[in-house]
């Protein structure tokens, strides 16, 4: 038995398919490899699959770990694994590198994000610039039990940095998001509009990396 | 489609992967090295068009011409339609996102009534004419096909054309007719004449009906150029060399039918008399166990899915069904895949086939009764009793399923309170023979689910002469039928018997009824077949303001010398025939399967064998 993790790009269209889409593409991906891959045991066995850190739907991403097991030992060569899964993946899907698991997932600490938006970007980079020198930024959201609860944004900040990029105005995002808590740059950024409350349009979020507590890329 | 405008759309709706496209599977041409752009439109969501063996097979035989590109259309749901309207954006296709408008053939498959509307819709989004006798020079043609295809008329007005029967072969020659034509200079309706002689093309345009004092249709009159009617359905006759897609697109989001399929058989010898399918699909066509079993595995080693299911009207009836279990049984074991037959017949339901299926994946266990006393069975020529569907049901308990499905109609012809309450006497029946067996699966209950639908009387099958049992009276029997069950293991769940009404209508009506389905669309109506969409208020809005009278349609009982609006096209089966049935029907007289015995229904005249005969 080895353990596999590939990374791939879910980009362009792809960002439309929610996390539940995404498994069922690489379980048929998988299934369709023709890998001796390893089946969960349990009553109703499937292929076992595993990602790090789910992504909303909408979000694209560059760097997307999932893991997955091949019963058999012989090595298998990484280009064979990312070409055989490349071509059972819809459009805007691309597996680039496949290697042995180095760090648990429980190791991600941080995802480090672009988010992008159009409109008046003098006008969003000043009122960003306002925003983000705060020292609280409430945001407010559900839990699990629908208990809303709010928080200072900034605690889940590790870095940010924002620049004009032609007609769009563009933030570079570092964080948390480990397994207890995180947040989703969504609401940082909807936030933000709602406080300045100049208009964007097409917000384009993506994932660049994961990140460790050391902020080490995750491999 | 401006990508922009399509981001922000997609943005603001609940599924946007309805609309991407660029699923596994899907084809993508350069635009100028085809002769042919054709609009492969399923009027109704992505989820139901992608589940639908319709569309794959079409979108596969399109595109193996090179010189046709086909692309997909869905009907938009209704926060994309919201979304459309505000940034005024076309109807485009989900592969190359061209507006529907650019396409030179666009191709509906009719599959049910109630998508009538969103043919409309789908039109109107693509900005393309809605009647036929708008369209000019420029515009594309739109063509039908499906099983409603087989009552052409009351949607005859928005078609050019429409492909009857088999469309495997008929599709790609009207493309190459229409590019023909294009060469040589010919204008629209010398281009209309020209598909007109292809086999299986009905081109309305080209007749006129005419009618009596009283409303009804006395006959058609054919324009200079038509060939005489009726127009003869198209068929596919050999199915092991039917183009069969095993490659097919795999949509990345979920859909209904989420899962390949592998047609086992085309039309059905059973002849239950309230069946459409069972006749308009005729002759019985086989593909052969070995290549079933070929294609089955091609389709999963293609698509990556773990399940897999026959398709057919009947697979129990397939004369090599032990072979094919035995070609897929063992593999789908190993290979993990999961086997679903979803059309067995109660007495086909033997132990060794139960246990068998079970071995791949319990699931729950469907049975088709229809009606509730043996009488009412004879009458729609359901030829099972009452003792096979205990035995079918036994069975399954003894091989350990606790659920059971069973599906029942109300206001089938002469039908009466006794045959309704009978229907939750049999369900009792079978709450009971549970619990009297001493083997049933230990420490479970058991639950009986009837579904009971509307009969709704179909052209081209012998019950197309009888009306439709009327709304309130439906309504008087399910509340008859709910109060009658006296057990908790019983779950009852019925139709709405409005839009069974206008289903009817529908299916019965002639050309001028395509009126007020234009009427019953300007009225706010698509999506008739969701609850989300239909409005009752509506059609009866659109029957009132366009002088339509829908009783007349549903619920007259019509003479068998009647002359129908569905009398133009031929589908095989013989109105005398038909007629025969009737007869047999009301006297509760059963006809014997085709198998066990010709009973003449006329399709040989299209292929000149015996049905039966040695292969």
């Amino acid at each position: 038995m080895q353990n596999v993790r590939v990374f791939f790009r879910k980009t362009g269209d792809a960002r439309f398919l929610s996390h539940l889409d995404v498994m069922r593409c690489f379980t048929r991906a998988l299934k369709r490899s023709g890998f001796d891959v390893w089946y969960t045991q349990g009553f109703n066995t499937h292929i076992y699959l595993m990602f790090a850190s789910p992504l909303s739907l909408g979000f694209e991403s560059e760097y997307e770990p999932m893991d997955f097991r091949i019963v058999d030992d012989t090595p298998v060569a990484e280009s064979e694994i990312i070409d055989r899964l490349n071509s059972g993946l819809p459009k805007g899907f691309e597996v680039f590198a496949a290697s042995v698991p180095e760090h648990e997932h429980t190791d991600v600490a941080f995802s480090e994000w672009e988010i992008k938006m159009h409109g008046d970007a003098d006008a969003l980079f000043s009122a960003f610039e306002d925003f983000i020198s705060r020292d609280e930024i409430p945001v407010t959201r559900k839990n699990k039990k629908g208990v809303e609860r709010t928080e200072n944004a900034i605690e889940y900040i590790k870095k940010i940095s924002y620049r004009k990029d032609g007609s769009c105005f563009v933030i570079d995002a570092v964080l948390r998001s480990d397994t207890s808590s995180s947040l989703n740059p969504s609401l940082l950024v909807n936030t933000f509009l709602s406080d300045c409350r100049i208009g964007a349009e097409d917000i384009r979020i993506t994932r660049k990396k994961l990140l460790l507590q050391d902020l080490e890329i995750f491999k | 489609m401006n990508e922009s405008v399509f981001n922000r759309m997609l943005a603001e709706v609940q599924k946007p992967a309805r609309y991407t496209g660029g699923e596994l599977g899907a084809v993508y041409k350069d635009p100028d090295k085809v002769d042919i752009r054709f609009a492969f439109c399923f009027p109704d969501l992505y989820e139901i068009g992608m589940s639908s063996q319709a569309t794959q097979i079409l979108y596969d035989v399109l595109n193996k011409d090179e010189s046709i590109w086909c692309e997909r259309f869905f009907a938009p749901w209704f926060d994309m339609r919201e979304q459309m309207e505000k940034e005024g954006a076309e109807l485009f296709s989900l592969e190359s996102r061209t507006p529907l408008s650019e396409f030179d053939v666009i191709g509906f498959t009719l599959q049910y009534e109630m998508s009538y509307t969103n043919v409309l819709y789908m039109l109107e989004l693509g900005k393309v004419k809605l009647l036929s006798s708008e369209r000019g020079e420029n515009d594309p043609f739109v063509v039908g096909g499906g099983p409603c295809t087989c009552n052409p008329e009351p949607i005859a007005e928005f078609f050019d054309m429409f492909s009857l029967g088999d469309g495997e072969e008929t599709d790609n020659e009207i493309c190459h007719c229409i590019a023909e034509c294009r060469r040589r200079g010919l204008d629209r309706r010398q281009t209309l004449e020209a598909c007109a002689g292809i086999e299986g093309v009905y081109v309305p345009s080209l007749y006129e009906p005419e009618y009596l004092p009283d409303g009804r249709l006395s006959g058609y009159r054919a324009l200079e150029g038509a060939p005489a009617l009726p127009v003869r359905k198209r068929i596919f006759m050999d199915m092991d060399e039917a183009p069969y897609p095993l490659n097919p697109i795999v949509p990345s989001m979920a859909v209904i039918h989420d899962r390949p399929s592998v047609e086992v058989l085309r039309g059905c010898i059973r002849g239950c008399r309230f069946c459409q399918a069972g006749f308009i699909y005729r002759p019985f066509r086989c593909k052969d166990a070995s290549l079933i079993c070929t294609q089955a595995k091609a389709l999963i080693d293609n698509t990556g899915y773990d399940e897999i299911s026959l398709l057919s009207l009947s697979t129990s009836d397939h004369p090599q069904l032990e072979e094919i279990m035995d070609g897929l049984v063992d593999w789908s074991i190993e290979k993990k895949v999961n086997l679903s037959l979803p059309s067995l017949r109660v007495d086909s339901f033997t132990g060794t086939l139960a246990q068998k299926l079970r071995q791949v994946r319990e699931s729950g266990l469907t049975f088709a009764a229809e009606a509730g006393t043996q009488r009412l069975r004879n009458v729609i020529n359901k030829n099972i009793t009452e003792e096979e569907i205990l035995s079918g049901c036994e069975d399954a308990f003894m091989n350990g399923y606790t659920a059971v499905k069973l599906y029942f109609m109300l206001g089938l012809p002469t039908e009466t309170d006794e045959d309704v309450l009978a229907i939750s006497a049999l369900c009792q029946k079978i709450v009971d023979l549970f619990y009297s067996l001493p083997s049933r699966p230990k420490g479970k209950s058991v639950t009986v689910s009837a579904s009971v639908s509307c009969f709704i009387p179909k052209p081209k099958t012998p019950f197309e002469f009888c009306g439709f049992n009327g709304v309130e009276e439906l309504r008087r029997k399910q509340q008859m039928l709910v109060g009658s069950v006296r057990s908790r293991k019983i779950d009852i769940s019925y139709h709405d018997s409005e839009t069974s009404y206008i289903e009817t209508v529908l299916a019965k009506g002639d050309r001028r009824v395509h009126d007020a389905i234009l009427a019953a669309y300007r009225n706010g109506s698509i999506f008739d077949g969701w609850s989300e969409g239909f409005d009752y208020g509506s059609w009866l809005k659109a029957f009132e303001d366009t002088g339509i009278d829908a009783d007349f349609y549903a619920l007259r009982a019509r003479d068998t010398d009647e002359f129908e609006p569905w009398d133009i096209v031929d589908y095989g089966v013989s109105k005398s025939f038909l007629k025969r049935e009737y007869e047999k029907a009301v006297a509760a007289q059963t006809t014997p399967n085709c198998r066990e015995m010709c009973s003449g229904c006329g399709v040989n005249r299209f292929t000149g064998r015996e049905c039966f005969a040695e292969r």
